[in-house]
């Protein structure tokens, strides 16, 4: 039963409490065949980055409901940077605004995913970025 | 997805290459075409490779994956390099995983020397995942003095792991059960360091009694080692690691026969890979005819004779 499966670090950054949406992407990639790896809740950019490095990572899905997914998605951009690592998709889902989502495509952050966005929306999407 | 040139790969991983090592363990993972490449060379370079293997069992929530995270934390204080394989489960249907052992774990994220690796079982027997067996090789070039495999927790009969490690750690925790679950056949016997956890509830003083009874007939040397911890507070973490050293001195006769029974077995594993696919078909086959009554099921051991015919010549 050997096959490539896409690896998705689901990421909780900061001092934000909110896991509902973690814990719910992690059985949804699980059931849509993926490795869904998680390092719970309140890391760093760093941790999170080095982290989707060890694991060799396809995807890092970012999930925050405080507002701040603009400033982690660009730390965690940065930090994967420093490492080489430019080509791990980073995708986010939360609070976002029209204009937070404008900024994080200009950070090259695709897969912004405001909430109440249905799972297969979210699924549909990651496939079509790391494809 | 991205293709990468193996032979690059080889070189940086050589070159100690924290991003090669882990898409080379990958290539094991997903059985890439250049895989048998880079176990030709992890085999052959792993030959002068000096680590501890430590293998870690025992059933879910027993506090395996804390116990390691600590554990980690005392090796880096003697100033070793850890790297860790945790195995969590694949779901046999839809073949994803959650694998969450790195959250008791993530406090080592940003350590370089250390390497955390989750590996989904993916379909495999035993506790470890088919690729964690040769995962190991990468490892040991990779140049860490300690390994740590978890295996996954199931319960009684994970007894795999033990022919892949130098010391095989079995994690406890009061409340699962009682005497009668330690005279069991199974886990109990592969042990070569018990950890009762959660020392800090009431039953595991009643645990150890019965755990240090169950081997008072075995001579002393072949006893199990006993330690009690409470991981999530980091108490008994010093007796844990002194007893892993002494677990790891008593290997050290042993390890020839203990090389030649894992070669054995990494044999009968991909043996069991090559043919399974057959076998699963015949065994369709075959049940068909049950089902059509040309056979009966109390048969088949007569019919398969003609059909399987492994003598060992």
């Amino acid at each position: 039963m050997l096959a490539k499966k896409l690896r998705i670090v689901v990421a909780k950054v900061g001092c934000d409490i909110h896991e509902r949406g973690a814990l719910t992407l992690l059985n949804v990639f699980r059931d849509a065949g993926m490795e869904a790896i998680y390092n719970g809740r309140y890391h760093s950019e760093e941790s999170i980055a080095k982290s989707a490095v060890d694991e060799n990572a396809d995807v890092i899905a970012v999930t925050d409901l405080s507002g701040s997914l603009v400033i982690i998605c660009r730390k965690i951009k940065q930090a994967l940077k420093e490492l080489k690592a430019e080509d791990i998709i980073v995708t986010c889902g939360g609070i976002l605004t029209k204009e937070d989502i404008d900024e994080l495509r200009a950070l090259g952050v695709e897969g912004c995913f405001p909430t109440g966005t249905p799972t297969d929306e979210i699924l549909e999407k990651i496939k079509v970025l790391a494809g | 997805m991205r293709k990468i040139n193996i032979d690059e790969l080889i070189t940086k991983f050589a070159g100690k290459d924290r991003r090669a090592f882990a898409k080379a363990i990958s290539i094991v993972e997903d059985n890439e075409q250049d895989k048998d490449k880079l176990l030709d060379y992890a085999y052959e370079q792993a030959a002068g490779c000096e680590s501890l293997i430590i293998g870690v069992t025992g059933a879910g929530g027993a506090g395996k994956s804390t116990l390691i995270d600590k554990l980690i934390c005392e090796y880096r204080k003697m100033g070793k390099n850890v790297g860790v394989i945790a195995v969590d489960p694949s779901s046999p249907y839809t073949g994803g995983a959650v694998l969450g052992d790195r959250i008791r774990m993530s406090s080592h994220n940003c350590d370089d020397g250390v390497y955390i690796r989750s590996l989904g079982s993916r379909g495999a027997w035993g506790g470890i995942s088919d690729a964690a067996k040769d995962v190991l090789y990468l490892y040991k070039v990779f140049g860490f003095d300690v390994i740590i495999l978890e295996s996954l927790g199931v319960g009684q009969a994970e007894t795999e792991i033990t022919n892949f490690v130098d010391v095989t750690v079995v994690v406890l925790a009061p409340g699962f059960g009682d005497a009668i679950q330690m005279a069991k056949a199974g886990v109990q016997e592969i042990a070569d360091v018990f950890v009762i956890n959660k020392a800090d509830k009431p039953e595991a003083e009643n645990l150890y009694m019965h755990l240090i009874s169950t081997f008072d007939t075995l001579p002393v040397n072949e006893q199990p080692l006993v330690v009690k911890t409470v991981a999530s507070e980091g108490k008994g973490m010093d007796t844990f690691v002194a007893a892993v050293a002494q677990a790891a001195e008593k290997q050290i006769p042993k390890r020839e026969q203990k090389r030649v029974t894992r070669i054995e077995h990494e044999i009968l594993s991909d043996m069991h890979k090559t043919i399974a696919p057959g076998l699963l078909k015949l065994a369709k086959k075959l049940a068909g005819k049950v089902l059509a009554k040309e056979i009966s099921l109390m048969r088949i051991g007569e019919n398969l004779k003609d059909k399987i015919r492994i003598d060992g010549s």
